[in-house]
């Protein structure tokens, strides 16, 4: 036994007598996939090597920035533009040699990280921060059938909690609350909130000095501003105080004449003019303990310190007008974002925010903080190791649990509050419906045309199938044929399964426009396959007997259908012979 | 697999290839390297209501999506009419429809179809909503001088059926 390995080897021996042999074994056996390797990640390897856990691959896509020295501890201030993986993964092989732990520098996403590559895994542990990867590795583990454990922090709050294809919820059950987007027209007519008056600042400060962009929401004002920037030998000062005039004095009095907008519950708002502006010099009263930044500034400071951000560009930044992009960190386009929101509050009446409010609004941020995260990976490992004991019992009959994370307020002292797993919801438009395996000869001769005929109309019994694939919709059954009036509709009938972007792995929607009936397919390349007996070069592998169903289902609905129409039939023969009889 | 937006985006698709109001078009875009259409913009097409002012001539306009919805609605835009926003009162410089129905705080359901956005446009069309102007010409004229907003109006619906729209906007 090398020194090295001694730390390792005896931490094994305290957490056998805590897990027991049976326990241990079973960690030392799994073959774990970490994906993410930033806040929560690196708490979660170093938890996980010190658990005892010895196969493990990470990927994570992202390189080390300054910014995440202070939380994801597996970083040092050298590693600073190196992959994460790569560094965590070195950084926890330290705390045990013995691991096999293998990096992945790249995107979940990719097609490399697919369905084979999952499959690969016992147990799949997410340590991730945003919603569309984690929405992609939840299907993917849906399809490989692996659970998956998912876990989450926002400040202070938390939660952890297991995946497994129809024992439990999926990530996608219930809907996500998202970000909320303002409406067009309150943005640019009738701001009711500061919110509203930030969000038209932000696309003021990017239609002044960024790129051109359609879809700014103040596109239609780039040509006045335009007008005030190309000014010749432009004087920043000059331009400022002019814009200054057209937005919150001009642009306002035209708002204020559409009598039908306003009333006494929604006053019009009021003109301000720049010299008007600077005799507005008092202050709200503060709490004298505040920081300058925390205190609300004087509309006269709101004034000046719009003119001063517009001068500053000009003055320092001339070469960087036209490229430049609003950032919360970005102390002249936060002022200029800053003031212009306050005189337009001032204009429609709302009260205006100070600079601190202001940038955390702006900049929606909410903290991460290092212990959340460590508490949630922490919770991570205890839930694998329900996990792994499970055996031959469901999720929900076993000791995993959702966990949340909360912070104790008096009335509360618990951090933690565990509540038991739900069950799948049947409506769930991703784990809900119907998942079918089709193997595929060969992906580069298999035309998409035919593959639609053939398998999904001619197997699977779909009558109008349309194709859908990475959001794109990719085989419309308007366009079974190529030609020109495919191509404009960016439809190529005669492509095949590789030249659409298919490989193994892939995942195939099936929406049957014909009888409003859908399917999951998931793809697999099998050069192998029995020619005598699959002869169009591919065959449906019913997962889970879903394609069964599928066609089981699809009959019943036919024979339902013809059923009725029998009845119909029968009842308007019926009706004719009652009319025969009458007649007679 | 689909998300929650484009599984329903698929079936509003076959919904409305099934079934669709005479003279109106709604398809998924093409992609702009072509290959393949993207789920979550439509190219639009909405005619003028028979016997009032819009008659003879179909609009365009593009539906974009966000995965958001049906919980948020699309934003909807009017392609331009000779590089300039189409004459409405309720329709912004940059083309976008102001309409209660497509805003998320006040008349917005995710059960609205895309079918009834597309009728719920064309009404507006026909019946501007004078508490929500978007475009200063056509508000002014429209509250002080109908004769010559409905002239303009007639022009306009001569220029587009003569092509005069492009999606540029």
């Amino acid at each position: 036994m090398t020194a090295s390995e001694a730390p390792a080897a005896a931490g094994d021996a305290a957490v056998k007598t805590v897990l027991g042999e049976e326990r241990f074994a079973a960690v030392q056996q799994a073959k774990l996939l970490v994906v993410g390797a930033g806040g929560i990640g690196c708490e979660l390897l170093k938890n996980l090597v010190l658990t005892g856990f010895r196969d493990i691959e990470v990927v994570d896509l992202d390189t080390i920035d300054v910014s995440n020295l202070n939380r994801q501890f597996l970083f040092r201030r050298a590693h600073v533009d190196r992959p994460k993986s790569v560094v965590a993964a070195e950084a926890v092989k330290q705390f045990r040699p013995d691991a096999k732990i293998l990096s992945h520098h790249g995107n979940v996403k990719d097609s490399q990280f697919g369905l084979e590559f999952v499959s690969k895994f016992d147990v799949v542990v997410n340590a991730l921060d945003n919603l569309e990867a984690r929405r992609h590795v939840n299907r993917l583990c849906l399809a490989a059938e692996r659970p998956l454990l998912e876990a989450g922090s926002t400040g202070h709050l938390g939660q952890v909690t297991v995946i497994r294809k129809g024992e439990t919820e999926c990530f996608e059950c219930q809907a996500k609350p998202s970000q909320k987007v303002y409406p067009f027209c309150t943005i640019r007519s009738t701001p009711e909130k500061p919110v509203h008056c930030l969000t038209w600042a932000k696309n003021l400060f990017d239609l002044c000095f960024g790129p051109e962009d359609e879809s700014n929401l103040l596109a239609d004002l780039a040509a006045e501003m335009r007008q005030f920037q190309s000014q010749e030998a432009v004087d920043g000062e000059d331009v400022g105080k002019r814009i200054f005039k057209n937005l919150f004095e001009d642009d306002i009095k035209k708002q204020a004449r559409l009598e039908d907008l306003w009333s006494e519950a929604r006053p019009a708002p009021a003109p301000l003019g720049f010299e008007e502006a600077l005799t507005k010099a008092e202050r709200t009263a503060d709490a004298e303990d505040k920081l300058e930044t925390q205190k609300v500034p004087s509309v006269a400071q709101d004034a000046q310190g719009f003119v001063a951000s517009v001068a500053k560009m000009y003055s320092e930044r001339r070469e960087l007008i036209g490229q430049s992009s609003f950032s919360k960190d970005d102390p002249v386009s936060m002022d200029f974002v800053h003031c212009a929101a306050n005189l337009r509050m001032q204009n429609y009446r709302i009260a205006r925010l100070s600079r601190w409010d202001a940038q955390s609004i702006a900049g929606s941020i909410i903290p991460a903080v290092a212990s959340t995260n460590a508490i949630v990976a922490g919770l991570e490992v205890v839930q694998l190791l329900h996990v792994l004991q499970s055996k031959g019992k469901t999720m929900r009959d076993g000791r995993a649990r959702t966990v949340w994370v909360r912070y104790p307020e008096p009335s509360r002292k618990k951090i933690l509050q565990p509540s038991s797993l739900q069950a799948p919801n049947p409506d769930c438009f991703v784990c809900g419906s119907r998942t079918a395996r089709v193997a595929v000869k060969s992906l580069v001769d298999c035309k998409i045309a035919a593959f639609a005929k053939g398998c999904i109309q001619g197997q699977l019994g779909a009558v109008r199938p349309a194709l859908y694939a990475n959001g794109s919709c990719i085989f419309d059954p308007e366009y079974p044929e190529p030609g020109p009036d495919a191509e404009e509709e960016g439809l190529h009938p005669e492509w095949s399964l590789t030249e659409w972007g298919l490989g193994s792995g892939s995942l195939l929607q099936v929406e049957d426009e014909g009888q409003g009936w859908s399917i999951n397919l998931v793809l697999r390349e099998e050069p192998d396959l029995d020619e005598q007996h699959f002869p169009n070069g591919f065959k449906v592998e019913a997962g889970a007997g879903a394609g069964e169903e599928a066609a089981k289902d699809m009959a019943e609905k036919k024979r339902k259908a013809d059923a009725e129409a029998a009845e119909v039939n029968a009842a308007k023969k019926a009706t004719l012979d009652a009319n025969t009889v009458a007649v007679d | 697999m689909a998300s929650f937006a484009s599984k329903r985006l698929a079936q509003e698709r076959a919904a409305f290839k099934k079934d669709h109001p005479f003279g109106f078009y709604a398809k998924y875009a093409p992609n702009e390297d072509g290959k393949g259409q993207n789920v979550f913009k439509w190219n639009c097409g909405i005619p003028g209501r028979a016997k009032g002012p819009w008659e003879g001539a179909t609009y365009a306009l593009t539906m974009e999506f966000t995965e958001d919805y049906p919980s948020k609605p699309p934003k909807c835009k009017f392609a331009h009419v000779h590089g300039k926003p189409l004459f409405h009162p309720n329709v912004y410089p940059s083309g976008t429809v102001c309409l209660s129905i497509l805003n998320e705080d006040e008349d917005w359901k995710p059960a609205i179809t895309i079918r009834q956005i597309l009728l719920g446009i064309q009404d507006l069309l026909d019946n501007p909503n004078a508490a929500s102007p978007a475009q200063e010409e056509p508000y002014r004229l429209f509250s002080t001088d109908k004769t010559e907003y409905l002239r303009r109006v007639k022009k306009q619906v001569a220029e587009v059926s003569l092509g005069a729209q492009n999606s540029g906007a």
